[in-house]
């Protein structure tokens, strides 16, 4: 059987299709101003690249912020619920888990069994969020993939004083002009979206052993590290894209079955 | 004369005070650095007073940047200008509402003009001129024409978050529906409002009430403001963007004495 999932986030639309558990396609872009058609576009080339045609797709569902935009799903899922899905398909022993999108940072927790226990987002402010650390790398011209490299060379992290995300950035702009180096400012908006994280955590009760990281702002290796030194826990990488757990969950989920250990 | 100089977040402005009234004022965005804007803007202000660096006898300054502005002879602390500022302007002014940049303000004045009390908000953007920035921007709409064009509105939308950033995304999401620009704009002026009005009910406010900084030339957010706390703004003789140097010019004088 062959299902959809779409995850349409505050700042990318991800689509997976899947077969019974496996990833056929998928695909992760910038959410645009024509947000529905882009991902209706998406969605037709991803279907016309494995030969299907919509009809051939069983079922669809959609989660994320704005998961309203997708009227041929057949029904929206909250994104813990996918995320839970897809964490216990690629390890079933995980307990928690934490997924950092550019605005929403959830700690998810798994029962043994693989369904979803409990879980938490934070509160609506962009304080210490991914889109913050995107403004603070668009302040210093610094792209998204070499964030890591250039904050790993820090050696003194810039503790940013400012607690709202817009005034961060012109905080930033600021020690910039007052010659702080950028990787010092780099690292320091890292640690302040670590220790976002961790004041989550605090209130999740037992997070247990095994955790694993998930979301856009997970494909930052230094951030990984920042984390799991700060939890002094492994932080399990899902075998797959992370930012694409979600919508991968959302498939899993419309293939509708018992949940099976692979 | 005297000078007051007050370097905001965005803007830098200046009043030159000549025997009691108010002989040149200026207005301009801010340079990099602190001291930029302030050698800037006291040129401009000179320029339009028509006068020269030494007719000026004391210069005051406020503002976030006071501190690195080494020709100024003292500083004074922004409340502290804005409330001297606008009971210069009108000695009925009780309470001041004054929206910046980055920040937004509430003093409390008794008879004489003292301080009474006074809260700020500098933490969040929130409620204050960057928010208005941010979300102007995000229809595409010019900061100047957010006002006029929210006044044609009937029928508000209603922006529920109270973080800018996340405002954005709920402006897009209007956007993505088709919304009306003029009920978004108005919505975006109303979210400022209420953020505002949340801030003035941690103190008791008393008549004569005025409204100053760069936000207050925003007319939907001054009727919105207006509506929400059931009172009306005492309208006042000089821009309210300047009040904050005027303060300080008025400072300055009562330096020499």
């Amino acid at each position: 059987m062959i299902t959809a999932g779409f995850d349409i986030g505050t700042r990318a639309f991800k689509i997976c299709l899947v077969e019974d558990t496996r990833l056929l396609s998928c695909v992760c872009r910038l959410a645009d101003r024509n947000l529905e058609q882009s991902i209706r576009d998406c969605y037709k080339q991803l279907l016309a690249g494995q030969s299907l045609s919509r009809r051939q797709v069983n079922k669809a569902i959609a989660t994320g912020y704005g998961a309203n935009l997708v009227t041929y799903a057949a029904y929206e899922l909250s994104e813990p619920a996918c995320l839970a899905r897809a964490a216990h398909q690629f390890d079933p022993g995980l307990s928690t888990l934490i997924d950092i999108g550019a605005l929403f940072i959830r700690i998810v927790k798994i029962d043994e069994n693989g369904f979803l226990e409990d879980s938490d987002v934070n509160e609506p402010c962009a304080a210490g969020s991914g889109k913050f650390l995107e403004l603070v790398a668009e302040a210093l011209a610094v792209s998204f993939e070499d964030i890591s490299t250039i904050a790993r060379r820090s050696l003194r992290p810039y503790a940013i004083t400012s607690t709202c995300a817009v005034f961060a950035e012109s905080e930033i702009i600021s020690q910039i002009n007052a010659g702080v180096a950028s990787q010092d400012i780099l690292a320091g908006a890292l640690d302040a979206l670590v220790s976002k994280v961790q004041a989550l955590l605090g209130k999740a009760g037992d997070i247990g052993k095994k955790l694993a990281l998930t979301g856009g702002v997970a494909k930052i290796p230094a951030l990984r590290e920042k984390l799991a030194t700060a939890l002094d826990k492994d932080l399990i990488a899902p075998p797959l894209d992370p930012q694409l757990i979600p919508a991968y969950g959302a498939a899993l989920l419309a293939q509708g079955r018992s949940r099976r250990r692979p | 004369m005297v000078l007051g100089i007050d370097i905001g977040s965005l803007t830098a402005k200046a009043v030159i005070l000549d025997h009691g009234s108010i002989r040149a004022a200026h207005i301009m965005r801010v340079r990099p650095r602190p001291i930029d804007s302030a050698t800037a803007v006291r040129e401009a202000v000179l320029k339009a007073a028509g006068a020269r660096i030494s007719d000026i006898r004391a210069c005051c300054a406020t503002g976030y940047g006071r501190l690195e502005i080494p020709f100024a002879t003292m500083n004074m602390s922004e409340i502290s200008c804005h409330a001297k500022g606008a009971f210069w302007s009108d000695v009925s002014i009780r309470t001041v509402i004054d929206i910046g940049g980055q920040d937004c303000k509430v003093i409390i004045l008794d008879h004489q003009g003292l301080i009474q009390d006074f809260i700020m908000n500098d933490k969040c953007a929130a409620g204050t001129g960057r928010s208005l920035e941010i979300l102007s921007k995000a229809i595409g709409v010019e900061l100047d024409s957010l006002g006029p064009l929210s006044l044609k509105s009937r029928r508000p939308v209603a922006i529920t978050n109270k973080c800018s950033i996340f405002m954005e995304l709920e402006v897009l999401q209007h956007l993505y529906r088709r919304v009306k620009l003029k009920d978004i704009a108005a919505g975006i002026n109303l979210s400022v409002a209420k953020r505002v009005v949340a801030l003035t009910k941690m103190l008791t406010l008393c008549p004569d009430v005025c409204l100053t900084g760069g936000v207050s030339k925003n007319v939907g957010v001054s009727k919105g403001i207006e509506k929400l706390l059931g009172i009306t703004f005492k309208p006042l003789r000089c821009d309210p963007q300047i009040m904050g140097a005027l303060g300080a010019a008025v400072f300055a004088k009562e330096g020499l004495t």
